[in-house]
């Protein structure tokens, strides 16, 4: 993978690693924040519903107050005292009751029978226990109890707070109950004052209701003496909603965050690594043999920047130690070329000269005789032979010299190797074997490309001779080179003879000129590619041409 | 002396001037058929006359009654106060048992009798009998100069409706002359309104000892009904002379269980009737019975029959006579089959009236009809009203007031 690629996804992870930790960890903390908000508000709405329901008891005390002090009272006190009640008796808690406020209001005397009812009428004449129990407790304490109704379906109680006062007149007493009935209007008043869902629950259910309630709630429950009790659900759906909200919010962030990491792991890694790849095709150059590449140091910074500008250096000092060594070598190579040439030159002319010498001392001594004739005849024709010698040192020193330069085109390698092996038949104990992979393309010159595949073909044919053996020609191809490979089973090349083997004019055969393989490593060379001897097991030798693969495309 | 005394006050009645008057109810309701309580009943007889005013009643043959109307009133106007009455739904209709058919004749209208009536004369003079011309006509209720019993001495009658404290007021403050339906003492004023309690056979005989022995009417008339007002133990009033004295209480039943519903029908438009009602709901519940209120309009009290588990409370204004007085209830108490048997076992007594009180007393256990209480129609006047009589159902006769000179 890329180191961009690998970078940008370092990135990404680590963005993602962060959301997958801190959205978690966050949203829980965010929730216990709002479970605790939601407690401490619903804390602080109950210690309302409690002022309210003392605020309630107060006004129904302060009614009963009023009353107690009331002359309308003493007056009807004074007749309820009297045996039987007159009439208007009665009808006096009715009166009494709706101006004060209270909605139940009942005279009782000593025994407990209703001398008026406000809230039941027909219930004059009779015991009231729930009523009279009220009397029993604590002198002007407001308590909940239980006040029997007229229903449309018959009797119904409902849970009411009451406070009992005592009227004495003369030697008789009179107890007036009274307060208010818990309804809905209280439960609404609760509901609207906390935004709960507020029922008024006895044993027989809920007889009072007020307000809405969406989603799942909190429940608290607040005793209404022994009969009832007020049961407040708090709406959770605010909570959720905000939960959602910020989980959406977070979500939102997120996915920003990462698509931002994305963003920048890209352009962070495309800007750390543009130098670095830069190095990377540079080295690649330089590897493949292109001298003084440079790479551009605008894009990078810091230890980057630094090693650009090294590497830089480094191809220059690379590139100017090469041409010295380059210059040094042509130097070398063509000293050792004008040794060997001399060498070779030498070598006719010793002949050349013995044998004008020979017809010079001949003719000194004017003898020209059957014996000179021969001797001259046998000197000029090995003279010829030595210029002709000579003469073909010259053309093939001057073929190698001018060598012309290679007219690349695309080239499909088979196409080159088997016209060329069409023409080689098995003889003299020589065979030959074809291998030939399709597809494998190069720029090269065709001509100078069937030279070098004759001269490795001839150099393996003369490596087997005279037993014979197997000439095979393969090519292939790796990721970024086509291959052309000819093998021999032949004795294979002696360890000190390898190092110089492409030199000209090094050679093992006695009639060999020394120039093919120097000639075919140079093709190479013009090719951008590279001539190599490798050994074969067990033995023989192989020549591989590498030659830069050209793609399909 | 229920007769009209105009010749008493001939020598001292004055002409003239406007009676205002108070009645203490909510609304008016001044329909024959429905002229039950002492308000409506009192707004009726300004604008109408009972038909036993209206008419002289003649035998000329056995089996036939004759109604000729006395000058003034239309044979019409007869006849359709009896269809009004034949064809009404509830217990007024019982008003004309014995009368099978009717017709216009050259003296008036020809009664067929199918056996004994129920003291027609004296049942003709009930409310729902009603008919025009009253002794006060048209929107202002002005004095009606052709009325058959001669021109009302007042020039009119203006009516108001209060509360009994407002009336109260009014009438301090010298705005209202008259005040009907305001609580008085009791006086010897007939006392014909009466409420009673149907209750379905199939509930006997649990329920009416169950009532019986819970429902004090002398708690009911001293907490519920405006004086003047009084228990009602039998089927007639102690006015029609019936007995006063309470029946014997039955032992109290145990309680039903599981508790029986049952609901309580009732006129919605009186205040009276709902107090019972939830009165019955307080003495009935430790009984296991679970009482429900059915208010409904009057139209529908008198006109449904009740169903099995229904209990109906009727205020009823009875006839000034005890055989019709007990036709009506019986009629009420759905005994309608009972009439005929009833009826000529009283014709054939040589003191009818008598006989029905017997008979009363006879089949009070055995209809299912529960007598609570009676009422009469309080009056408070002025000390410029004079001569204030009553007719013969307890009414104020207003056609014979006249005002005292300042």
């Amino acid at each position: 993978m890329r180191l961009r690629w690998t970078l940008a996804l370092a990135f990404l992870g680590l963005a993602a690693l962060q959301v997958a930790v801190v959205v978690p960890v966050a949203l829980r903390n965010l929730s216990a924040l709002l479970i605790r908000q939601q407690e401490s508000r619903i804390a602080q709405l109950m210690v309302a519903v409690d002022a309210e329901t003392q605020r309630f008891q107060a006004d129904v005390r302060r009614a009963m107050d009023e009353l107690e002090k009331s002359q309308a009272l003493e007056d009807v006190a004074r007749d309820a005292a009297k045996s039987p009640p007159p009439p208007h008796v009665t009808t006096a808690a009715s009166q009494l009751m709706t101006p004060r406020g209270l909605d139940v209001l009942a005279l009782l005397d000593d025994e407990g029978r209703t001398l008026s009812s406000g809230h039941l009428p027909a219930r004059l004449g009779e015991p009231s226990d729930p009523l009279f129990a009220v009397t029993k407790a604590p002198a002007r304490a407001v308590v909940a109890t239980n006040v029997e109704l007229s229903g449309p379906t018959g009797l119904v109680t409902a849970p009411a707070v009451v406070t009992a006062r005592a009227v004495d007149y003369g030697d008789r007493r009179v107890w007036v109950v009274g307060g208010v009935r818990l309804t809905s209007v209280h439960a609404g008043d609760l509901s609207r004052l906390t935004g709960a869902k507020v029922d008024i629950v006895t044993d027989a259910g809920v007889v009072a209701s007020a307000g809405e309630l969406a989603g799942p709630a909190t429940l608290r429950t607040v005793p209404l003496g022994e009969v009832a009790r007020l049961e407040l659900r708090f709406s959770s759906a605010d909570l959720l909603a905000t939960r959602s909200e910020v989980l959406r919010a977070f979500l939102l962030l997120a996915a920003f965050g990462l698509l931002l990491s994305v963003t920048a792991g890209f352009w962070v890694s495309r800007r750390v690594t543009r130098p670095v790849e830069a190095l990377t095709d540079a080295a690649a150059q330089i590897a493949a043999g292109t001298p003084g590449v440079k790479v551009d140091a605008r894009g990078a910074s810091g230890e980057l920047k630094a090693l650009v500008q090294t590497f830089n250096r480094m191809t220059d000092d690379l590139k100017a130690a090469t041409d010295s060594l380059v210059a040094a070598e042509r130097v070398a190579a063509w000293e050792e070329v004008a040794r060997r040439l001399a060498h070779e030159i030498r070598n006719p002319l010793t002949p050349i000269r013995m044998s004008l010498e020979t017809l010079l001392a001949l003719s000194a001594r004017g003898q020209a005789d059957e014996k000179f004739k021969s001797l001259f005849s046998d000197s000029a024709r090995a003279v010829l032979e030595e210029v002709d010698r000579l003469k073909r040192i010259v053309d093939e020193f001057s073929h190698f010299a001018r060598l012309p330069r290679p007219q690349p085109a695309a080239l499909e390698l088979a196409q080159v190797v088997q016209p060329v092996m069409a023409l080689y038949a098995p003889h003299d104990g020589l065979t030959y074997d074809v291998q030939l992979a399709s597809g494998v393309r190069v720029m090269g010159d065709k001509d100078q490309l069937t030279q070098v595949l004759v001269n490795l073909v001839k150099n393996a044919e003369e490596a087997m001779a005279p037993a014979g053996g197997t000439v095979t020609v393969r090519v292939s191809q790796t990721d970024t080179h086509a291959l052309l490979e000819v093998s021999d089973q032949g004795p294979g090349i002696a360890s000190e003879l390898k190092a110089r083997l492409f030199e000209p004019y090094v050679t093992t055969k006695p009639d060999g000129s020394g120039l093919g393989l120097a000639i075919a490593q140079r093709i190479a060379q013009e090719h951008g590619g590279r001539l190599q001897a490798l050994d074969v097991a067990p033995k023989g030798t192989c020549f591989r041409l590498s030659l830069p693969r050209l793609s399909e495309r | 002396m229920l007769a009209p005394t105009s010749a008493l006050a001939g020598g001292r009645a004055r002409f003239g001037g406007t009676l205002p008057v108070v009645l203490v109810t909510k609304k008016i309701d001044a329909r024959p058929l429905f002229a039950d309580s002492p308000t409506d009943a009192v707004a009726l007889s300004v604008t109408h006359t009972p038909l036993c005013q209206l008419v002289t009643l003649s035998a000329p043959a056995p089996g036939t009654l004759r109604l000729s109307p006395r000058s003034g009133v239309s044979t019409d106007e007869v006849a359709d106060a009896l269809t009004r009455v034949s064809q009404a739904a509830g217990p007024y209709r019982a008003l004309l048992s014995g009368v099978a058919s009717w017709k216009k004749s050259p003296g008036g209208l020809e009664l067929t009798l199918s056996g004994p009536t129920a003291d027609l004369p004296r049942a003709l003079c009930h409310p729902s009998f009603s008919a025009h011309p009253g002794p006060f006509q048209g929107a202002r209720t002005e004095a009606n100069p052709t009325h058959p019993a001669g021109r009302p001495f007042l020039d009119a009658v203006t009516l108001a409706t209060a509360d009994a404290r407002a009336a109260e007021r009014l009438f301090a403050q010298r705005k209202a002359s008259l005040v009907v339906g305001a609580p008085t003492p009791a006086d010897d004023a007939p006392q014909l309104f009466v409420t009673v309690l149907v209750f379905p056979p199939a509930l006997a005989p649990h329920l009416p000892a169950a009532l019986e022995s819970t429902v004090d009417r002398e708690d009911l008339v001293r907490f519920f009904l405006p004086p003047p007002s009084a228990p009602l133990p039998g089927l007639l009033p102690p006015s029609l002379g019936g007995s006063a004295d309470p029946p014997p209480r039955p032992a109290r039943p145990s309680p039903l269980t599981p508790a029986r519903e049952v609901a309580v029908t009732f006129d919605a438009g009186s205040d009276v009737e709902r107090a019972i009602a939830e009165r019955l709901q307080v003495k009935l519940q430790p009984l296991g019975y679970r009482v429900a209120l059915r208010p409904s309009s009057r139209e529908e009290v008198r006109a449904r029959p009740p169903a099995s588990n229904e209990l109906t409370l009727q205020s009823l204004l009875l006839p000034p006579s005890p055989p019709a007085a007990l036709a009506v209830l019986l009629e009420a108490a759905g005994q309608r089959a009972r009439l005929p048997q009833v009826l000529s076992t009283i014709a054939a007594a040589p003191e009818p009236d008598a006989r029905a009180r017997e008979l009363a007393q006879e089949l009070l256990p055995q209809v299912p009809l529960l007598p609570l209480a009676t009422r009469g129609v309080g009056v408070t006047a002025a000390r410029d009203v004079q001569h204030l009589s009553r007719d013969a159902s307890g009414l104020p006769r207003l056609d014979e007031l006249f005002l005292a000179p300042e």
